[in-house]
């Protein structure tokens, strides 16, 4: 009964402080990011088994931790404001070409930042992205004004 | 064709019916998690302790003892026992002053414990010592009684089961022990 308790605690406390650190964790690991996410495990372990490293022990552990996801997955899908309390929103971080420095502030986006997404998608200015917009998994989404879409010409293909 | 300053936010994405659906395998394993959470919940797990009683003509025994333990946990075998009526020990002698009758019994009581019970611990330690493989003299106090504790560290998983006998002046209680220990 006991390890059913710390958990739980355990489990919204990691959920918590994951939602405190802001989308930008979950996105790309830094390798401060990676540091903190695995000194998580380490720390949390002891608290949550204590001195019982029986199978018994895991398997209730174990058992308690899915049964929190699979609770929180049901109640997310079936309860859209809960989704975005755990999950947060996505965040438009540009728009028409413009920066909005409110959320990127919030975030902690940088334009470079903004402009490396850009390249990934063949872009190379901001005043082509009608919108940019920070997913709630921190990867940044970058939909290009209507004007820069074309198709290649046929010449410009190349088959190898 | 929509004008790229029209909106000020991407559009939101479609309503559905948030109905939920579960495949068999999945409604399986929440059960399975639902009933392991419960049954850890209510303590079906844990380790518990059980006390048993037995007596005898001239014997009155109590022993408490670890019924479920788990895996690499200590657990503390606890064994009371009084010696009524007429001082039958070893070595009892009845009390200045009084008849023989009702003179509280003085000596030793004799406890065996069987080897197959203690076959799953290890780290057995008794108080008073076990004078030879399991066998324990307990002296007895001012008012006939004696006490007993073994501590154990389980090691084996698996039921432990064996007897706890209590001699004294040629009478014996034997009590039944049974003992989980969870992997």
């Amino acid at each position: 009964m006991e390890i059913v308790a710390r958990v739980v605690f355990i489990y919204f406390a990691i959920m918590l402080g994951l939602r405190a650190l802001g989308k930008r964790e979950f996105g790309e690991l830094a390798p401060f990011d990676l540091v903190v996410l695995l000194l998580i495990p380490e720390i949390v372990s002891s608290a949550i088994v204590g001195s019982d490293f029986s199978v018994t022990g895991a398997f209730v552990a174990l058992a308690t931790l899915f049964g929190l996801v699979i609770a929180t997955s049901i109640l997310s899908f079936r309860y859209p404001r809960l989704d975005r309390v755990i999950s947060g929103t996505p965040a438009v971080i540009v728009a028409n070409g413009v920066l909005i420095p409110e959320p990127l502030q919030l975030e902690r986006v940088s334009p470079a930042e903004i402009h490396d997404a850009l390249h990934r998608v063949g872009l190379e200015r901001i005043d082509q992205v009608r919108w940019a917009i920070l997913e709630t998994d921190g990867r940044i989404t970058i939909i290009p004004r209507e004007s820069v879409i074309r198709l290649p010409d046929p010449g410009e293909i190349r088959m190898p | 064709m929509s004008n790229d300053g029209e909106l000020s936010r991407p559009p939101e994405p479609p309503p559905l019916e948030r109905k939920l659906r579960l495949s068999w395998p999945q409604g399986l394993m929440i059960v399975v998690i639902l009933v392991t959470v419960a049954v850890a919940l209510a303590g079906g797990l844990d380790p518990e302790m059980e006390r048993v009683a037995a007596t005898s003509r001239t014997l009155e025994v109590q022993v408490e003892y670890p019924a479920r333990l788990r895996h690499s946990k200590r657990g503390v075998f606890r064994v009371w026992v009084r010696v009524t009526g007429e001082g039958e020990t070893t070595g009892g002698a009845p009390e200045p002053g009084r008849s023989g009758a009702a003179g509280p019994p003085t000596g030793a009581v004799t406890l065996i414990l069987d080897p197959a019970l203690l076959s799953g611990y290890d780290e057995v330690a008794a108080v008073p010592s076990f004078d030879r493989a399991y066998v324990a003299t307990l002296p007895l106090g001012p008012a006939g009684a004696a006490m007993a504790t073994i501590e154990v560290r389980a090691e084996r998983a698996g039921w432990n089961r064996g007897s706890l006998r209590v001699a004294a002046g040629g009478d014996t209680v034997t009590v039944r022990l049974r003992s989980l220990t969870l992997p």
